[in-house]
């Protein structure tokens, strides 16, 4: 299990903290967490879903000071932190950009938060 | 091509990747079953967000959307139904608010379950032609409770039962009808219109019309209107509280038509109170009120314009066909002035200057004031005596006031030319005698007139003027030129050269001028017809003035104010004391009617009776005697004695002036007709009628048969002829 984040209180006000986690789907116990700092701003900005997570009234948009916990396939992974990149950045990575296999696992987990921008972004490099 | 190929391969891929635990979708599904009831229980502060929305994106994306959306429609129905039967069994006045309550309950957990199902609801939904999440909980909704049997109806007759507990003037939870309305209309407009408006407004209908009986009964019309207009303001105000607006035009048509439009004809014709007692009353505040009430309905306006209409004329043919209200001419148009003030007055501020309501207003003084053939006299008498003397006291922009109030009436009257001639008449009179007020006055309203009809209409008015300043001049050179002549004692001769044509005709029956006036007036005529050559002089006696200076009895002395005739009367007293009326109608020649007139007023009038008269008697009878009255006194220096002439036109004086109009009107018709056929060549008689007409009426208004008579005149001396074929039609003949 992870604690919460360090970080100086100012900061903690107009930020959200999330964690992330990535559990292969056979072996239970083998779980691995990765830390992220994001903006949820930014997120919420660039999706329905992210927007949601943040403000519809369940655990995680109570919770402000705890992390919030978002469980992925191992599979998924590389493409979910592509997809973060790309909220914060406006494009992919080039070595993303290059694998037409990596853009469309980034296309997949677009669709998946529903990241308009990027689902578009994604169609145009296919 | 290639991507084409990479992408079809990948997508075939990802369908395979995942191997699946067979009764993965039932225990997916009953975590977010399980979801959904904690949501509705208030729980959702303990559910995370982010798996159930995984749970249903994985559910979707493993092609149990229908599964889940299905589960979805049972679950909420289920739970509504619960709903529905604690809302049932709210008491009385709870129902609503519980209702209320469980409603927004509803809204909260039905945007919950939207979010953690948007994966669905943006991708399942669309492809199988499903009802998106949202309008799905609206829907049933409505189907469950909205609409259950046990509830619609208690629905609507809470709702009902409320507009109608504050219309009889109770409080009511605004903020609540508010909200259940503000339900109504989420749930359709549909729902909205059939749950609540329409009921809404056929039990207004039945209110208003049960409440309007009333009103009209025991109320007079003022107050009814007054009643009205605050119910129509209630209407729109709690319309707009309870956040019905749509429904505001429609209920206030409802109010429209059960208090107003229905009783239209009967509040306007409301006895001692309609619209006929607000117009004499001059109720400006309830006039405007009718004006606005009835403007919202059709035919409202009609309504109020044709009452008006009717009633103006009534009372405008009584005033001027009423022989003892024509009595005075002064008074008369006085009268027609204030009744147009007054109107006016009310159109423009309760009618809001409604240019419909001043037509209906100049139509009907057009209508009534040709009806007394006399009006175009009355007018220019009226216009005689402001200017005569009565605008000596007043401010030049008042006389202005009076005259544009008269150019108004003058502007109803068909018979302009009628006008004209009397105007003419009066002015001349005015100007012989020296007795018009404002020479600014008079040719302002010349001004006027021509504005108005024309310069032909105001040339011959503006050559009398002409006429009298010329007439100025002229005398300074007579006297400058006859100043080594002149001695004193002889009379002063003051003469006006008169354009003939120009002033109205007299009949010029010169009568014998005394010895001393006469050898004047030879010396002027001399003098004249040597500066103006080939001109022709006339003496118009009757229409001058003379002072004479008179020595009575006593030794007193007065100057006497006499006309010409009356002069040459008296100036035969000064070699005899008597003379018959016999002998003084020898001497002086005047016609008789105008010598009896002259000696009525020279012996007959009290304070003025220059003469004795034997027998003494009212009335001048051809054997009379008349003597020089030597016991005359009077307190003023200057006496003035007028003429026993009736201001008023007497009737054979009328039908003179009449037949010199039609004599008049004669070669005006045939001018007009002769223009017509000029530029038309051919024409039928019924169009040429027509045409006349409309070329004449800013003077008059010809008469068909006379036009008729006119047309077969010019026939006659061969302008037209008739068509040979079609007798109707006529020809112009160049």
């Amino acid at each position: 299990k992870i604690g919460s984040p360090s970080d100086v209180e100012g900061v903690r006000q107009s930020r959200w903290w999330w964690w992330w986690w990535r559990r292969p789907k056979q072996e239970e116990k083998r779980l691995r967490a990765v830390t992220l700092h994001v903006n949820s701003a930014i997120l919420a900005a660039k999706s329905p879903f992210f927007y949601n997570l943040f403000s519809n009234g369940m655990r995680e948009s109570l919770n402000k000071h705890s992390a919030t916990v978002l469980r992925v396939d191992a599979s998924e992974e590389a493409a979910v932190m592509e997809l973060l990149h790309f909220a914060y950045a406006g494009h992919l990575s080039r070595e993303t950009a290059e694998s037409p296999s990596a853009v469309l696992d980034v296309l997949r987990a677009a669709d998946k938060f529903d990241v308009v921008s990027c689902i578009r972004h994604c169609s145009v490099l296919l | 091509m290639s991507t084409q190929k990479k992408r079809n391969f990948k997508i075939e891929a990802f369908k395979h990747r995942v191997e699946l635990d067979p009764k993965y979708a039932e225990k997916t599904w009953k975590i977010l079953e399980h979801a959904i009831e904690e949501i509705y229980n208030h729980n959702a502060s303990g559910l995370s967000f982010e798996e159930l929305y995984r749970n249903a994106y994985n559910m979707v994306l493993h092609k149990y959307g229908e599964k889940l959306y299905s589960g979805l429609v049972t679950t909420m129905t289920s739970h509504l139904k619960n709903i529905s039967r604690e809302v049932e069994l709210a008491q009385g006045g709870f129902f609503l608010e519980e209702l209320n309550r469980k409603w927004e309950d509803h809204r909260k957990a039905l945007q919950m379950i939207r979010d953690i199902l948007m994966y669905m609801d943006r991708t399942f939904v669309p492809s199988a032609q499903k009802t998106p999440v949202n309008d799905l909980g609206l829907n049933l909704w409505r189907d469950n409770i909205v609409r259950s049997p046990k509830i619609q109806a208690r629905l609507k007759n809470t709702l009902l039962e409320l507009v109608e507990r504050e219309r009889t003037g109770e409080v009511i939870n605004r903020g609540l009808m508010r909200n259940v309305i503000q339900m109504l209309k989420e749930l359709g407009p549909n729902v909205y219109q059939e749950d609540f408006e329409k009921p809404f407004l056929d039990v207004s209908a039945d209110f208003y019309r049960v409440e309007s009986q009333k009103f009209i009964e025991c109320c007079d019309c003022g107050e009814y209107m007054k009643k009205a207009e605050r119910r129509l303001n209630e209407e729109t105000e709690r319309v707009s509280h309870y956040s019905a607006e749509a429904s505001g035009g429609k209920i206030e048509n409802v109010v429209e038509r059960e208090m107003i439009a229905n009783h239209m004809q009967r509040l306007v014709q409301m006895e001692n109170s309609g619209l006929v007692n607000m117009l004499v009353d001059d109720k400006y505040d309830d006039l405007s009120r009718m004006y606005n009430l009835f403007n919202r309905v059709p035919g409202g306006l009609s309504a109020i314009k044709d009452v008006m209409t009717s009633y103006l004329r009534e009372t405008g043919k009584q005033l001027v066909t009423d022989p003892e209200k024509s009595k005075d001419p002064v008074e008369f148009v006085q009268r027609l002035l204030d009744q147009k003030d007054k109107y006016d007055k009310i159109i423009s501020l309760a009618f809001s200057n409604d240019k419909t309501f001043q037509n209906a207003l100049n139509g009907s003084f057009e209508y009534f004031i040709n009806l007394n053939p006399r009006s175009p006299e009355f007018i220019s008498l009226f216009v005689d005596d402001k200017l005569r003397k009565g605008l000596k006291e007043v401010s030049e922009e008042d006389v202005e006031v009076v005259l544009d109030k008269v150019m108004m009436l003058f502007r109803y009257l068909q018979e302009k030319d009628v006008f004209e001639k009397y105007y003419k008449q009066h002015l001349a009179k005015r100007l012989l005698s020296g007795k018009s007020a404002s020479d600014e006055a008079e040719r302002s309203l010349i001004v006027k007139l021509k504005t108005e009809c024309g310069y032909q209409f105001t040339s011959k008015l503006e050559g009398m003027f002409t006429d009298m300043r010329t007439s100025q001049d002229t005398m300074q050179g007579f006297y400058a030129s006859q100043s080594s002549e002149m001695s004193e004692g002889q009379p002063s001769l003051v003469v006006q050269v008169l354009t003939t044509g120009s002033w109205p005709t007299q009949a010029s029956t010169t009568c014998n001028l005394p010895p001393e006036i006469h050898g004047v007036c030879e010396r002027f005529k001399a003098y004249y017809l040597g500066t103006h050559s080939g001109r022709r002089l006339s003496w118009q006696t009757s229409m001058g003035s003379a002072d004479l200076k008179a020595v009575f009895g006593k030794g007193q002395k007065h100057e006497l104010n006499v006309s010409t005739y009356q002069m040459c009367i008296l100036m035969l007293f000064n070699s005899s004391d008597q003379m018959s009326y016999k002998e003084i109608e020898q001497a002086t020649a005047i016609p008789a009617p105008d010598l009896k007139r002259c000696l009525q007023s020279l012996a007959c009038v009290k304070g003025k009776n220059v003469l004795r008269k034997e027998p003494m008697s009212k009335d001048i009878m051809e054997d009379d005697d008349f003597f020089f009255n030597d016991r005359f006194t009077s307190k003023f220096f200057k006496v003035k004695i007028g003429t026993v002439a009736a201001q008023k036109e007497s009737e054979p004086e009328k039908q003179e002036t009449r037949q010199r109009v039609e004599e008049d009107r004669k070669p005006q018709i045939e001018a007009a007709i002769v223009r017509i056929m000029k530029s038309r060549r051919v024409l039928d008689h019924n169009n040429i009628v027509t045409e006349v007409t409309k070329q004449l009426q800013s003077r008059f208004l010809p008469n068909p048969v006379v036009i008729k008579k006119r047309i077969e005149s010019l026939i006659e001396r061969e302008f037209l002829e008739r068509d040979k074929v079609d007798r109707k039609m006529y020809r112009y003949l160049a």
